[in-house]
């Protein structure tokens, strides 16, 4: 597995308290209990830790799903 | 090997020092279990910003100095509900550490965003505000809880409207921070146990770009950008292993590459590099950090495979060092590997081995200590020299909640203890030894000058310590005014040097009982009777003042007590109960008990009288 999605899963398993296999392409605030909005927000800023980046306002809102999050983080050229 | 999910949790934390591994850490303590002999810390955070990003970096921090967190959250800008009525969820919660989490611009909008508008009369006024706000809090805490408090002080998060001009102003912006935070800290200072988390010094060191993040405060009162969140979940840290005796107290160092640039052995004295030019300033600079660790209190020694002599030419005659042969507690300098020389060191100090840092620049070195001591806490001289200073002060690994006198001068007590060594070694029989110390003790009851030290000596005594009670200033000085309960305090001196204050004991009363609920002694006093004779006092006291006929006394096992495990039927207790986790010993009172023969005893006047 290309070792950015390995980081990022493990960004979710840590922060929504979830094994990082289980992390995959379902996995947004429909499917997460401890993705609600305050978490949203621990969300933006881990991933800027693990990733060293800074979202915009807008990125910060979309990044609603997995599939989103690495689509924001390529946009910041992160590859995966 | 343990690998619960909480060691696993806890090596990650400590290797990575990420965000995503705190979290981990934060998860997997609220989940480690609370029957497990991990101690429970209660920590109540009371707010007016989102803490929650911040939350669980705080926790981590509890769980990696080794305790099981436990967190009361307060309701978002609902602290007057929390602290208004003794009835609260907070007060009922029973705080062990009470967080109150303060942003200036709820506080005093007009301040923040519009500081032009005052005249400087207004802006004192605003200040005024402020500072009554954050005392009636306080004092509202304080009467309802005596558990210490950590409140933060006010960073700077942008640049000020004046520009350049402002500086230059008695009233502007920059002033006017500075000037609250001042009075924020005599607010603190008014009262019993309350700290300053010094969130100007934080975001100072990090930038106010980097740590204040505009973004989440327009969205969700939430300030702190991610680099901010580790560093101020650090000095939470910081101040709970100092209140919780968690905190280092002894610096190990190697000599060459880490005390100078160069090798002793092979470039001669002449040819290594200290002094005012660079890399040398970079080690002088490292020397003068040493000693300020050294006035504060921090044992210092040397570890180094050198030849001995080589070591003492450098410390007694290079004309550059800063560090010298009577700033250091002990040494160990052979060809010896070092796991089993540090080893020594620490049984000579009579310290734990988890109190221990120790610096080395061999990569070899550090991971050969790592892996044989592991609660030993190594630092690699960085690369970059320039850095080597700042390696010491960096995590505050030291950090202690005050520097009393006897933290200046307990480097020159373990000197005085190498000179009694010899003592000891030209003596005949133990009590020929004792007597030749000439040792002198004074007991008595701690007043203001006391305090400070009692609190500490109860936060930072591991071995020589028969319950292991955790007690702040406040705590000690309702002990001392309780007519139910007694604080005695020992200081002892002999003909080599006087130790200062270094014995505690604390004892509660009930119908002709007397129960010890602290004994304490500081490890540097052992091995001269004092314990006796603090003991002896306290049975005495217990007797023919408040008119005890029996004590009771109780060992509660922890990490590092095992010494006083016997403590009691030595003393010629007999076992009374036991219960998981503690032992329970009592004694009959008829008669009084003699003092040692070999200390001369004084009694302070005031404690005379009363009796």
């Amino acid at each position: 597995m290309n070792p950015n999605e390995l980081k990022l899963k493990q960004v979710l398993a840590d922060l929504f308290d979830m094994p990082a296999e289980k992390v995959g392409d379902d996995t947004s605030p429909d499917t997460v209990s401890k993705w609600d909005s305050v978490n949203h927000l621990s969300l933006v800023l881990a991933i800027e830790n693990a990733f060293d980046v800074s979202l915009t306002e807008e990125q910060s809102v979309e990044i609603l799903s997995y599939p989103l999050i690495k689509a924001v983080l390529q946009e910041h050229g992160i590859k995966f | 090997m343990d690998t619960s999910p909480l060691q696993q949790a806890l090596s990650r934390a400590r290797a990575e020092k990420t965000l995503g591994a705190y979290t981990a850490l934060a998860n997997a303590a609220r989940k480690a279990p609370a029957a497990g002999n991990i101690e429970e810390l209660k920590i109540a955070v009371l707010r007016n910003l989102t803490v929650e990003p911040l939350l669980p970096a705080i926790e981590a921090e509890v769980a990696l100095s080794g305790f099981r967190p436990e967190v009361y959250l307060g309701g978002f800008d609902s602290i007057a509900a929390d602290v208004f009525s003794p009835e609260s969820p907070f007060f009922q919660f029973q705080p062990g550490l009470v967080i109150v989490a303060l942003w200036l611009e709820p506080l005093a909008p007009t301040l923040t965003q519009r500081h032009l508008s005052l005249k400087p009369a207004d802006v004192e006024a605003a200040i005024d505000a402020v500072v009554g706000q954050v005392s009636t809090i306080l004092q509202r805490i304080r009467a309802g809880c005596a558990a210490p408090i950590v409140i933060n002080n006010f960073p700077s998060t942008s640049r000020p409207t004046l520009g350049v001009l402002d500086a230059q102003l008695r009233s502007g912006q920059t002033w006017s921070l500075l000037e609250l935070n001042r009075r924020i800290l005599q607010a603190a200072k008014a009262l019993p146990d309350v700290f300053i988390a010094d969130y100007y010094g934080i975001f100072a060191e990090l930038g106010f770009r980097n740590a204040f993040d505009e973004r989440y405060w327009h969205k969700g009162r939430a300030p702190m950008g991610q680099k901010a969140l580790l560093p101020i979940a650090q000095v939470y840290g910081n101040f709970i292993r100092a209140l919780k005796g968690k905190a280092k107290k002894c610096l190990i160092l190697d000599c060459d590459n880490t005390l100078w640039g160069g090798i002793v052995g092979e470039d001669g004295l002449q040819g290594i590099e200290i002094g005012a030019n660079h890399p040398g300033s970079c080690f002088r600079d490292f020397q003068n950090e040493l000693l300020n660790l050294h006035d504060r209190g921090v044992i210092l020694a040397l570890c180094s495979k050198n030849n001995e002599a080589d070591v003492m030419e450098v410390l007694t005659r290079h004309p550059e060092m800063v560090l010298r042969k009577d700033h250091l507690a002990g040494w160990r300098i052979n060809w010896d590997e070092k796991a089993t020389n540090i080893e020594r060191l620490v049984e000579d100090l009579n310290i734990g081995m988890d109190s221990v840092v120790f610096v080395d620049d061999s990569e070899f070195e550090i991971d050969w200590i790592k892996t044989r001591l592991p609660a030993v806490r190594t630092l690699l001289v960085p690369r970059d020299l320039s850095k080597l200073r700042s390696i010491l002060l960096e995590e505050g690994l030291f950090d202690s909640l005050s520097v009393t006198e006897e933290d200046r001068q307990r480097n020159r007590l373990y000197i005085a203890e190498r000179q009694r060594k010899d003592i000891e070694a030209s003596a005949g029989s133990f009590r020929e030894y004792l007597l030749q110390l000439g040792l002198e003790a004074e007991i008595g009851s701690p007043g203001e000058m006391e305090i400070a030290r009692v609190a500490q000596l109860t936060q930072k005594t591991n071995q020589f310590n028969l319950t292991t009670k955790r007690y702040s200033e406040g705590d000690i000085r309702r002990l001392v005014d309780d007519p139910r309960s007694d604080v005695f305090h020992l200081r002892l001196k002999d003909r080599v040097a006087d130790l200062g204050l270094v014995a505690v004991a604390i004892v509660k009363y009930s119908e002709g009982l007397a129960e010890i609920d602290s004994l304490l002694m500081s490890c540097r006093a052992l091995g001269r009777g004092a314990e006796d004779l603090l003991l002896a006092h306290l049975l005495n006291h217990a007797l023919e003042r408040k008119g005890a006929r029996k004590v009771l006394g109780r060992y509660v096992p922890a990490a590092k007590n095992q010494q006083v495990k016997n403590f009691y039927p030595k003393q010629g207790f007999t076992l009374a109960g036991e219960r998981p986790g503690s032992t329970e010993w009592a004694i009959e009172l008829s008669a009084r008990r003699s003092y040692p023969d070999w200390i001369r005893v004084t009694i302070p006047r005031s404690e005379r009288e009363s009796q």
